[in-house]
């Protein structure tokens, strides 16, 4: 029952609009010479494009960018994260998992990177490895936020940013933890966290510039995650009061750390040196603490944290050197990893981007497609 | 076969960052793309944005080792044809349109009814699918043939063939409802 149709009119009617108005020739050369400009600036930014600075520091990835079009939905989380534990472990697709280093959202390749990723998190050794694989992958989240900012693939920075800043919190947390049992550690770490997110403000920064302004807000929190500081708590015992700076001996291993003072920095009335007392410090980027506050330890305590300190810096004056805090066997906190990452596995599926920019859902276009059926 | 030829040799230049190249695939792609553009959106002004937009994803498409595999003219309309999409979806409705360049001579009750048709063809055909619009834009307004129009696309010849008749179908039944009186 299908009704015939005679194209030629149609087709006729469409003829209609194959006069388009002349194009202005001014816009023509404008556009040939915007185009021609933007092509040498790539090439010239080809060696100097914030992915590549991003390379230095925790960055490790090298490969070659893959940019294909083939699948369009990214398949289960667990497969891609047993495939991936495969690929680490065994080292089968080394190409593939080499080659998903540097894709972006909406990548085939992209769901194995960060499949990859998990799977390191999960076989990390102890927390601070774990805080370092989370600064890792923030670099890279903030790589991917460059790549993206390239392409102008706007909609696609606030999954990515959210994944970065997830990166970072655990990171921090990670950081704490370990501050408890690894005050070494985590003092390295700490420098290590301070010295990323200086960079990832500056590298923020900028990005800025480049999105649209409607599109700015996705980088708001990264910047203000990046801002962060890390804060550090040490106890120990004060050796010289300056106005400037305080020396304090800690009471883990006793060091002499060097705590600056500023106007911000609270100090309880009354300390006096041979005080033991706790110090609230951030940890710069240089390693240097700067104090924040300073309040006396209550040494009357009976299971307080004076006397567990004072014991402990008994024993390492008595030892002299030598004598090392427990390592920490904390390997737990799995469960909020997949958590964290989870956002970005998220950002792989529908309204992403392909190479040619489109961002239309599949799904959309059947729909359309069937709307008039009756032919 | 020559300009698929010719543009696999752009295509490497391009590849190579080679500026000759990149100019020259400007300079003969970009008047079709922007008669496109224009046919579909209207404006001018907004034909000049989504050449220069599809122009600037080839060249950081490229860059990351991606772009087009052979089709550069494809892939390039292909481009477009998706930020017109994207922006008829970001501005929610169709535009009405400005006066296109057609017949302009005649008399003045001539004129206005060229027009006035003319818009009917217009906004019929912007009322089909987005591939339903691309596939008959492309080939009985730029030329394309059923192979071009077929790696445009990513269909097969067969599947271009049968929407090409579902299209024609579509904007004759939009163009009549156009034309019903009230």
């Amino acid at each position: 029952m299908k009704e015939t149709l005679d194209p030629a009119p149609l087709i006729a009617r469409l003829d209609q609009l194959r006069d388009v108005p002349a194009r202005d020739p001014q816009a023509a050369a404008t556009g040939r010479a915007a185009f021609l400009r933007e092509a040498r600036a790539l090439q010239e930014a080809v060696s100097s494009a914030p992915t590549v600075r991003l390379k230095r520091g925790f960055g490790r990835s090298g490969a070659r960018g893959f940019s294909g079009n083939g699948w369009s939905s990214a398949p289960g989380h667990a497969l891609v994260f047993a495939v991936a534990v495969f690929v680490l472990l065994f080292g089968g697709a080394v190409a593939t998992a080499h080659a998903a280093q540097d894709s972006l959202p909406g990548n085939p390749l992209y769901p194995v990177k960060t499949g990859l990723e998990r799977a390191q998190l999960a076989l990390s050794r102890d927390q601070a490895h774990n805080a370092e694989l989370h600064l890792m992958f923030a670099e890279k989240r903030l790589g991917e936020l460059a790549g993206l900012v390239e392409d102008r693939r706007f909609d696609q920075l606030t999954g990515v940013t959210e994944a970065f800043e997830a990166h970072l919190q655990s990171a921090v947390q990670d950081l704490g933890s370990i501050a408890e049992t690894e005050p070494d550690e985590a003092k390295r770490l700490a420098s290590a966290v301070t010295d990323s997110m200086t960079r990832f403000v500056d590298i923020l920064n900028g990005l800025t510039p480049a999105i649209p302004p409607e599109s700015q807000d996705a980088l708001v929190g990264a910047l203000e995650s990046s801002r962060q500081q890390v804060e550090l708590e040490l106890v120990g015992l004060v050796k010289v009061i300056d106005p400037g700076v305080w020396a304090i001996v800690r009471t883990d291993d006793g060091e002499t750390l060097q705590v600056r003072i500023t106007s911000d920095t609270e100090i309880e009335d009354g300390l006096a040196l041979d005080d033991l007392v706790k110090v609230k410090v951030i940890a710069a980027a240089d390693g240097s603490l700067l104090g924040l506050e300073i309040e006396r330890v209550d040494e009357s305590a009976p299971d307080g944290d004076a006397s567990e300190a004072t014991q402990k810096l008994d024993d390492v004056e008595e030892m002299n050197e030598g004598e090392q805090s427990s390592p920490t066997e904390d390997d737990n906190g799995e469960d909020e990893d997949e958590d964290k990452i989870e956002t970005e596995d998220e950002n792989d599926g529908a309204g992403v981007a392909d190479d040619e920019g489109h961002s239309q859902d599949e799904h959309e276009y059947e729909h359309e497609q069937d709307h008039d059926g009756e032919y | 076969m020559t300009d698929k030829l010719d543009d696999l040799a752009l295509l490497e230049g391009a590849r190579r960052h080679e500026e000759d190249a990149l100019a020259e695939i400007y300079l003969r792609y970009s008047p079709g793309l922007y008669r496109y553009a224009v046919r579909l959106l209207g404006e001018p002004a907004l034909a000049e944005d989504c050449v220069a937009e599809t122009f600037s994803r080839f060249l950081h498409a490229i860059r990351r080792g991606g772009g087009p595999g052979r089709f550069l003219k494809a892939y390039l309309y292909r481009t477009a044809h998706n930020w017109i999409v994207d922006h008829f979806r970001r501005s929610a409705s169709i535009p009405i349109p400005l006066d296109l360049a057609g017949p302009g001579e005649g008399q003045p009750g001539e004129i206005v009814k060229a027009r006035i048709e003319r818009e009917q063809v217009r906004t019929s055909l912007l009322e089909l699918t987005p591939d339903q619009r691309q596939v008959i834009v492309l080939k009985y307004l730029e030329g394309f043939t059923n192979e071009e129009v077929a790696a445009t696309l990513r269909m097969s010849v067969g599947a271009v063939k049968s929407m090409q008749h579902r299209a024609l179908a579509a904007l004759k039944r939009l163009m009549q409802e156009k034309e019903a009186p009230e």
